[in-house]
């Protein structure tokens, strides 16, 4: 079964829309949704959850077109984690276990402890990171079959990213688990995603398994003759630097005499960003 | 909605030092000077309610109820459920002073009370089945303007009717007036219905 089933997800705006976006996230999977500012994740993540009303298309949560009682098995995390300023955590639990069907206060008051957050503080006065981890403890806290997290790092320092990706990891242990992140943080993507989606300008440019996108592409260092040598199928994109030629190209077209080097998932999406432009 | 009805009841909590403020000095007020005074209470309450509005949007709790297992109606549902709520205790408040009046001034009048009950309905209920229909449209600084909009009309309204001897004589020679607050009553709970569907209707349209 899917986790996540979209078709053909178009959502219109003054300046800006997605079109036509379609993706499936595989039970147990995790996909990480990368894009630069404006190229339609949270278009794409609100739509999923209800937050905005999509123009055409359809969405289907385990296999049923989306609904409210869903909502028992996803945990969210958005950017802006929305818990009332004025609660502490113990209020926040008040309101969780009268939510969520499946909420366990063992679970969440672990989290606490595990993440050190103040038991008496207003939700206020905790660092960006602190809320952060607040949101995540409560989307864990629920048994939750499904993540969906917009942007769960940003603005995070590299230690605080790092836990959260510890976390996440842990939550797929349990192989029925799958998560949909996006983020512009390439990088903790790449830790912790097996399918990568690229969006960009409203428009998914690529959804693939990341082990074959860093098996199917590599980048070559050569000069403009040398690339003149290729076939021209071969070459994804190139850039020309004072020292020669860099180009993108698929591994399997390239003649043994090249030497291809492996290319990172942020290497290959601002490639491809910028011969898009 | 338990979820939704607890975080309504936690967050009327956190402002209950300062309601309860307003509470005791209206109450006094009414006791020493004029009981009638006591209706100033169910709008205070219900600012009470409507202030939870701006400080969701402000925490993004608006977005974070719709991702929790409610959906917008029920969301909207909190909402109109809290005020009636919040009516029904300034309305105890109100019997309360009332009996206290009674009692200083050795009068029970019961027509009094059930007037002022009468008129706490429609006073605790005017605003929000304006004001809700707007903010679940636009935003809560939209709801707010339109909030201060009203008490502006009904404190000029209510201010020229009193000092128009007139206007007096004409309600109380009038042939509806002990049925008037019942009529008055009905419309206004019949259209504070109305408003609640019609917000349900925007806000599940509405992009959030």
């Amino acid at each position: 079964m899917n986790a996540i089933e979209i078709r053909n997800l178009t959502k219109m705006y003054k300046g800006f829309s997605l079109t036509d976006l379609s993706l499936t996230l595989p039970e147990g999977c995790i996909m990480g949704l990368i894009g630069e500012n404006g190229a339609g994740k949270s278009t794409t993540i609100k739509s999923i959850l209800g937050i905005v009303r999509p123009d055409r298309g359809e969405i289907k949560i385990f296999g049923e077109p989306a609904n409210n009682k869903q909502k028992n098995d996803i945990g969210v995390v958005l950017d802006e984690v929305g818990i009332p300023e004025l609660f502490n955590i113990h209020e926040v639990n008040a309101v969780m276990k009268n939510s969520f069907t499946n909420w366990s206060e063992g679970t969440f008051f672990d989290y606490m402890k595990r993440f050190k957050l103040p038991e008496k503080k207003k939700f206020k006065t905790f660092s960006k990171g602190m809320k952060m981890k607040m949101g995540i403890a409560v989307a864990l806290s629920h048994n939750a079959k499904l993540l969906i997290l917009d942007e769960p790092t940003s603005g995070l320092d590299p230690v605080a990213r790092d836990e959260i990706v510890e976390i996440l990891n842990e939550f797929t242990r349990d192989e029925s688990h799958s998560i949909l992140i996006s983020s512009h943080v390439v990088s903790d993507l790449e830790k912790l995603c097996d399918y990568i989606a690229f969006m960009h300008n409203g428009r998914l440019m690529l959804c693939e398994e990341k082990d074959r996108l860093l098996e199917q592409y590599g980048f070559i260092n050569t000069t403009e003759e040398g690339i003149k040598e290729l076939d021209s199928s071969a070459i994804i994109g190139k850039k020309i630097t004072n020292w020669g030629v860099e180009a993108l190209v698929y591994r399997d077209k390239i003649p043994h005499s090249f030497k291809v080097q492996p290319v990172t998932i942020e290497e290959l999406f601002v490639f491809m960003v910028k011969e898009e432009k | 909605m338990k979820g939704l009805m607890v975080k309504e009841l936690i967050e009327f909590k956190k402002r209950w030092i300062i309601t309860g403020i307003m509470i005791l000095v209206f109450s006094i007020y009414s006791i020493t000077v004029a009981l009638p005074m006591c209706l100033i209470l169910p709008p205070l309450l219900s600012a009470v309610v409507f202030g939870s509005f701006i400080h969701e949007e402000q925490s993004k709790w608006r977005l974070y109820s719709i991702v929790m297992p409610y959906g917008r109606k029920k969301y909207v549902s909190s909402k109109y459920l809290a005020q009636i709520l919040s009516l029904l205790f300034s309305m105890v408040i109100i019997a309360i002073l009332w009996v206290i009046s009674s009692v200083k001034n050795g009068v029970f009048d019961t027509g009094l009370l059930v007037i002022l009950l009468l008129s706490a309905c429609v006073v605790g209920l005017i605003y929000p089945l304006i004001i809700f229909p707007i903010t679940m449209a636009f935003s809560s600084s939209t709801g707010r303007l339109f909030f201060l909009i009203i008490n502006g009309a009904i404190g000029g309204f209510s201010g020229v009717a009193i000092t128009d001897d007139d206007f007096i004589n004409a309600v109380s020679t009038s042939k509806i007036t002990s049925i008037l607050p019942f009529i008055i009553l009905t419309v206004i709970v019949a259209v504070y219905l109305l408003s609640w569907v019609l917000s349900i209707k925007i806000y599940e349209k509405r992009d959030l």
